[in-house]
């Protein structure tokens, strides 16, 4: 009997030191999501696709952040986000009289675009890695890649303007200079060259699918024709208006437009957006609803209207629920201004939003007509777009600087609330003042954003 | 007069008693009570230098058969000094009056997983609460809740008021930057116990995101309030490494050891308690109220407000909308029902309890049900077996507050905005009117909206003992634990489609259902060799352990609900939220020593191997050393003063780990639909391939001394607790898309004093008053920063958030406007940790049988974010919003507000946290054996209680513990309208049988 207890302490002695010590310890990963290496060693196809996706939506990210804080800016809206003060009092410098590192809510046209960048970058690592695609199917990812990379650069460009920023950001830990505003724009004009010749290797088709939103522009030669559009915008950002000119002619762009075919104006690649887990319409907002929480639209614009112009159904007037926000109010009358009119663009929080369309297009290819010497030509162009919206012929002087106004004009009703047109288009002029931006809220306008924290800091350990 | 008929008493049943003197053995009798005669239950007996021995009766008498020769008996019981009293054949009737152990110096406290030493032996201060301390005066919500004031050097504050916890630990100063556990490690009755924040998606729901740290802005709890204070024995803290180095690779934020409670051998014991009382808003801001000066003066005079005033006034409904909101006075109950007992052979404990209580908020509140089963079991005369079990089911309901966004999804948020005179009340067909205030009727969403959490919960903890071998001067001892903790969770968040907000949205109705399953095994295999080398005692233990952590996390959201359902699949846009299934494994190997001289000198050196499956490197083991010795100068010959009969130095120094979170080794992709496409994102999340866990090694010394038979004990330590390899996150220059990279970048150093006194004034047969004072503080500051200085925590600069940098504490609370003269350029507002704490512990036992107790917890400057005074002078509710005390032609209200938004000061919101608290007041009165006579009922105590019935502090808001991220390693201390904290009054009565 003791023997035998004795024994059974000894076994249970052996087998908890082995339950314990002996038993393997399995690597643990992460249990959920592929790894970044998985994708990215030696992809196929499949594994390609799934970053193309990735990047198609990291590329639509920075849509309303963009809307609203430049249309803030450039009084295109006001942000009614009764949540926090600072949609008012530091988007429109009511609190403030000037940006400031990690400004308020910005992250949106900075790290937002970058992360598309880096999702770019990644697919260009792996489409130049996979050895299971043709030349000319790789020719195809790197196209896209870059045309996408191009663009996505501009806004962070946009947002610091003269501050510069970076472009050559695919090494975490070891970035490029943060370069001025010319040479930031030079390389993202030659970053979209470099997809656009990509784009002309890269055969009939791509081997990968893209969703709804590019339909007509889903094969190498249908993205060329985007790639041209945001190349025309980045020609026009840089002056370079004959390049701009050739562009839009390379481009998609289609002047056989009048009032009966409007939709034609609209023409252009789309982000799309869907229910959860797929994410909405950032623009939409059901109609006249009591909420403290909408875009809307700043008074003037409706009030600096031409009469009869179509494109004022952009927006509706909220007839029960008008919006107010404590912190802003009429900087002459004290009285808080009321929010009357929201945006009607939308039918669904599912709407497609284009990103880049044919009417600004239209308008870059006039700006470029007037400034490369062809006023006549630059006013014919204007009257396409003023004839589909109603408002007759320009009947004004044709001198650049008069004529440059009227584009100015013509761009604020038809680039509404399209991710910060007004904003960066008085300040490519030189009319960023009151004298073209109404300032009844009290509010300074600002030239761009204060740098990130991190950039700084990076460059300045 | 009481005392001499209790010892008649126990006289008559002496004398009963008989003693014998043949053969080689004789028989002692005796009864052991305590200083008031009391006697006491289940007192250890043992027959000196050897295994010879009984336990107390219930009356407190016992009867033992020792062998010849016996010249002392040992008698013990917890809390009391041990006795020795001298014995022979001749000894009959012995009365042993046990005194109450006031320094502990008795108690075993933990040096190592598999072996104990005395207090006072030993070199560390390690703090105990008793059951006494715990819950023995008043009864706080969670377990956690109860230490408050209660632990030198450590900082204990609440995330809110809502119901069901959420506490935040912090022992000796920052013991992380957030990379790992900030938390204590708690392990009860050896099981290593699940404290997690469990996701809800209220923050989802509310829209209470934005700002870092945004998925914890859930008002979640920590789990630690699922176990039931009333089953706890005792708790021991382990405040810093060098007492917690055995705990390896988990315990740089400390460890709580919890022990159960036990049976005791002897007659069963049925002991019901009840608990009941209730509850009231301890602090109320007291809304500015509204009159047509005041419209005038906030809204300009417009018209429709007046309207809207006037309307009010007439229909008599205008409200105090905090009185209305938080003005509930919620009952609060808690039943206690155990049955203890067992034989020589077998020991049990069993208990059931139900706490229910409602919050100060309608439709909130905290309910508890668990049982227990504890089985101790003497399997031979070699083996010893126990075996625990508890049950937990936790429902909490905390309602909507704190933060929101766009949402109306907090009462106290929306509150802000919202004038007395809003008309919100439903009206006969229970519609609730809009509030053109804010986003959101925010009686409806007391009402309507849902934020509940059940949890279920199975703690199983094993352990056997087998003397393998027993020589005359040594031992061999095999010692196994294990045990299990299993948790699930489930959660459900709801805003019906009717709500305001809601109809607002493209699919009105949201709501989030979680599943959460935790699964914690452990287990560990020890030897310990024990052996006498002439005076010199040596123990030497060697071991192994193991600890394997799953858990799945499921988060489905469903939008646009049909009218009034919840299911998923009434739900037009139904999703996955978020899932996330993840597996830990630590493995570890352990080798201590133990010396003691003569209990002169006491030493102890240990070291222990650790690895984990959250290191970079997951097969590399990392080491953990520790050493400690105690010297006690009153047991050398030399000492010769007699009033001092404690005189202990002592130094430790021990070295601990801290893991690196969950996922920050992986680089991952995530998922994103778009158009019917499913794509995978690039993180902005880098890794560092060479990321070792963080390590804290911990200097501490001490002096213990004990003054006229230890009525005066003094003691008093020093530590210093360096963190090395802090893991924080790099954030490389955003352009590149990557805004973070965990890497070992900052070490720090925190160093503290802590002082108790424990002093026993008056000890008459009448009177005896126990104080204690306990004193602390502790100071943090980073000594490296190998990446630039950065922020941390709170909702961007211009609101407050923390500073990262060299020669810096990490509490600091920086703002705007920028300068120069600081770091990152910022100005400097304070420390979110406080100068000093203090805490004044009494109890005072009088007339025999009445118990008075209070403790005050008094702390010295701290500084928080009070984002609610922000919000409440925005929203024109402030307390004299429209004063002009200052004479400056400006309502203060706009004063402050400006200040902020055109001054650029942060500092207008940022306020200092000092208070003073009556933590606890109570008043017991136990009802004498001599009444009760030897009925039914063998023991009664009745009481009355109170906690947190009184706060002084300057602090603008309910109470100046807070956190709107909840439990937080550094950015603690942001307030964003939180639940406000309740006092609460208590009815006690306790009946043995």
């Amino acid at each position: 009997m003791k023997n035998i207890l004795l024994k059974l302490q000894l076994l249970t002695l052996v087998v908890g030191m082995l339950m314990v010590s002996s038993c393997d310890v399995d690597p643990v990963f992460d249990l959920d999501n592929p790894s970044l290496a998985s994708l990215t060693s030696d992809p196929d196809g499949a594994q390609l696709q799934v970053l193309v996706t990735g990047l198609e939506a990291r590329h639509r990210a920075f849509y309303g952040s963009a809307t609203q804080m430049f249309g803030s800016f450039g009084r295109e809206v006001w942000a009614y986000f009764g949540s926090d003060p600072r949609f008012i009092s530091h988007w429109l410098g009511v609190g403030v009289s000037d940006t400031y590192n990690d400004f308020f809510a910005s992250n949106g046209t900075y790290l937002t675009p970058y992360v598309a960048v880096k999702q770019a970058n990644v697919l260009i690592d792996a489409a130049t890695a996979s050895t299971q695609i043709t030349a000319e199917q790789r020719s195809g990812y790197l196209g896209f890649a870059k045309t996408i990379k191009g663009f996505q650069l501009l806004w962070p460009l946009m947002q610091q303007y003269q501050n510069g920023i970076r472009v050559d950001v695919n090494d975490p830990l070891n970035p490029g200079p943060i370069v001025g505003y010319n040479e930031a724009i030079q390389a993202i004009r030659d970053i979209l060259d470099d997809g656009y010749s990509d784009l002309q290797k890269a055969g009939s088709s791509f081997n990968f699918s893209l969703t709804s939103g590019w339909a007509g522009f889903d094969d190498p030669a249908g993205m060329a024709m985007v790639n041209r559009a945001i190349a025309a915008r980045a020609a026009l950002y840089a002056n370079d208006f004959a390049a701009a000119k050739t562009a839009c002619e390379q481009s998609f762009m289609d002047m056989n437009v009048d009032a009966a075919s409007s939709e034609k104006m609209w023409t252009g690649p789309q982000l799309v957006y869907g229910e959860s887990p797929d994410i909405n319409n950032p623009l939409y907002y059901v109609y006249d609803q009591p909420t403290n929480t909408i875009l809307i639209c700043h008074p003037a614009w409706v009030e600096d209207a031409l009469p009869g112009d179509a494109r004022l159904n952009k927006v509706i007037e909220r007839v029960n629920n008008v919006v107010t926000n404590p912190g802003l109010k009429d900087v002459n009358t004290g009285d808080l201004l009321e929010g009357k009119y929201q945006d009607n663009r939308w039918a669904t929080n599912t709407s497609p939003i284009p990103f880049i369309r044919n009417e600004e297009l239209i308008l870059i290819y006039a700006e470029a007509q007037l400034m490369t010497g062809s006023a006549a030509d630059a006013v014919n162009t204007i009257n396409i777009v003023r004839n589909t919206w109603g408002v007759g012929d320009y009947t004004g002087g044709t001198s650049q600087d008069e004529l440059i106004e009227e584009i100015l004009f013509q761009r604020r009703y038809s680039l509404w609330a399209e991710a910060g047109h007004r904003w960066i288009d008085l300040r490519r002029t030189g009319k960023l003042d009151a004298d073209h931006v109404d300032l009844r809220d009290g509010g300074v306008l600002f030239q761009q954003v204060a740098p990130r924290t991190s950039e700084i800091n990076w460059d300045n350990p | 007069m009481k005392d001499s008929l209790t010892k008649v008493r126990l006289l008559v049943l002496a004398m009963l008693l008989f003693s014998s003197a043949a053969m080689a053995q004789f028989t002692v009798t005796g009864t052991v009570t305590d200083e008031g005669g009391e006697p006491l239950i289940g007192a250890t007996v043992l027959a000196k230098g050897t295994s010879v021995g009984t336990v107390t009766n219930i009356d407190g008498s016992s009867s033992l058969r020792v062998p010849d020769g016996t010249e002392t008996l040992v008698v013990s019981y917890t809390g009391y000094a041990s006795a020795e009293v001298p014995v022979d054949a001749s000894s009959s009737a012995l009365v042993i009056v046990m005194k109450e152990d006031i320094a502990k110096l008795e108690e075993v406290i933990v040096t190592g997983l598999a072996s104990g030493v005395k207090r006072s032996n030993s070199g560390n201060a390690i703090t105990t609460i008793s059951a006494d301390e715990l819950t023995g005066t008043t009864r706080q919500q969670t377990m956690d809740g109860a230490l408050y004031g209660k632990i030198p050097g450590v900082n204990i504050a609440a995330n809110s008021g809502a119901p069901g916890g959420g506490i935040n630990i912090q022992m000796r100063g920052v013991s992380t930057l957030g990379a790992g556990s900030s938390q204590p490690l708690f392990i009860i009755d050896g099981v290593y116990v699940d404290n997690s924040v469990i996701r809800t998606g209220r923050t989802n729901v509310n829209g209470a995101s934005g700002g870092q740290n945004a998925s914890s802005q859930d008002d979640a709890s920590n789990r630690i309030a699922d176990i039931n204070p009333d089953d706890i024995e005792r708790i021991e803290v382990l405040k810093g490494p060098s007492a917690a180095a055995i705990y390896g690779t988990r315990a740089n934020a400390g460890v709580v050891i919890i022990t159960t409670k036990k049976g005791v051998a002897g007659q069963t014991k049925v002991s019901l308690s009840q608990d009941i009382g209730f509850a009231k808003g301890q602090n109320f801001v007291g809304f500015d109220t509204w009159d047509t000066e005041k419209v005038n003066n906030y809204f300009g005079g417009d018209p429709d407000e007046l309207a809207a005033l006037q309307a009010a006034q007439s229909e008599g409904r205008v409200t105090d909308w905090e009185e209305y909101f938080y003005g509930e006075t919620p009952l609060l109950s808690n039943t206690q029902l155990t049955f203890s007992g067992g034989n020589q052979k077998v020991q049990y404990y069993a208990s059931g309890g139900i706490q229910t209580e409602d919050g100060i908020i309608k439709n909130t509140g905290f309910d508890r049900y668990s049982g227990r089963l504890n089985l101790n079991a003497n399997l031979s005369q070699r083996v010893r077996a126990s075996f625990n079990n508890s049950y937990y089911r936790t429902d909490t309901r905390r309602g909507f507050t704190g933060n929101q966004n766009n949402t109306g999804g907090s009462i106290g948020y929306t509150l802000a905005y919202t004038p007395s005179y809003a008309d919100l009340f439903p009206d006969e067909n229970g519609v609730y009117p809009d509030n053109p205030y804010f986003n959101d009727n925010p009686i409806a969403i007391r009402d309507l909206g849902k934020n509940d959490q059940t949890v279920d919960r199975f703690i199983s903890a094993a352990s056997l003992d087998i003397d393998l071998w027993t020589g005359s001067s040594a031992f061999l001892k095999l010692k196994m634990n294990g045990g299990v903790d299993y948790l699930s969770s489930n959660t459900f968040v709801y805003f019906p489609e009717i709500l305001q907000h809601q109809r607002a949205s493209a699919n009105p109705g949201d709501v989030m259902w979680g599943r959460q399953d935790n699964l914690n095994t452990n287990i560990q295999t020890f030897l310990q060799f024990n052996t006498d080398a002439g005076d010199l005692n040596l123990n030497t233990t060697l071991g192994a352990v193991r600890l394997h952590q799953e858990s799945q996390f499921l988060l489905e959201r469903g939008r646009g609900l049909a009218g009034g359902q919840t299911n998923l699949r009434w739900a037009k846009v139904a999703s996955v939220h978020a899932q996330q299934n993840t597996e830990v494994t630590d493995l570890g190997y352990v080798a201590q020593e133990d010396f003691n001289w003569q209990d002169k000198v006491i030493a102890s050196v240990g070291v222990r191997f650790d690895r984990s499956t959250l290191n970079a490197d997951q097969e590399k083991y990392y080491a953990f050393p520790k050493a400690s010795l105690a010297l006690n100068l009153t047991n050398f010959d030399f000492w010769n003063v007699s009033s001092v009969n404690q005189f202990k130095v002592r130094a430790a120094y021990g070295e601990t780990g801290g893991l690196p979170n969950y996922g920050v080794t992986f680089e991952s992709l995530s998922p994103q639909l778009i158009g019917g496409a499913l794509g995978g994102q690039v993180g902005t999340r880098g890794i560092d391939p060479n990321l070792k866990p963080e390590t804290a090694a911990e200097l501490e010394l001490g002096v213990d001394i004990g003054l006229m038979d230890n009525r005066i004990f003094f003691e008093a330590t020093y530590f210093n607790k360096k963190v090395n390899d802090l893991i924080l996150d790099l954030t490389p220059a955003e352009a590149t898309g990557i805004t973070a990279i965990a890497t070992n970048a900052a070490d720090l150093e925190n160093r503290g004093v802590e002082l108790s006194l424990g002093i026993n004034p008056v000890r008459t047969s009448n009177i005896n008053w126990f104080s204690r004072v306990n004193w602390w503080t502790v100071e943090s500051e980073i000594t490296r920063l190998d990446i630039p200085t950065q922020t941390v925590g709170g909702f961007g600069v211009s609101l407050g958030t923390y500073l990262i940098a060299e020669g810096f504490s990490p509490t600091t609370i920086v703002g705007l406007p920028g300068g120069t003269e600081n770091p990152g350029g910022f100005t400097v507002y304070g420390d979110r940790q406080p100068d000093w704490q203090m805490s004044w512990y009494n109890t005072i036992n009088f007339m025999q049988n009445f118990d008075l107790s209070f403790l005050f917890h008094y702390q010295k400057g701290g500084e928080a974010i009070n984002l609610s005074a922000l919000l409440w002078d925005d929203g024109g509710t402030s307390p004299g919003w429209d004063d002009d005390k200052d004479g400056n032609d400006q309502f203060d209200g706009l004063d402050r507000l400006l200040d902020w938004a055109v001054n650029n000061n942060t500092g207008a919101y940022i306020e200092e946290t000092s208070y003073l608290k009556l933590r606890e007041v109570a008043l017991h009165y136990t009802v004498p054996s001599s009444v009760l006579g030897n009925g039914f009922i063998k023991g009664l105590r009745l009481g009355v209680s109170a906690n947190n019935i009184l706060l002084w502090t300057s602090y603008g808001s309910y109470d100046p513990e807070v956190s709107n991220f909840g439990t937080q390693p550094i950015a603690a201390n942001i307030e964003v309208t939180p639940y406000p904290s309740s006092r609460r009054m208590f009815f006690h009565l306790k009946a043995d049988f």
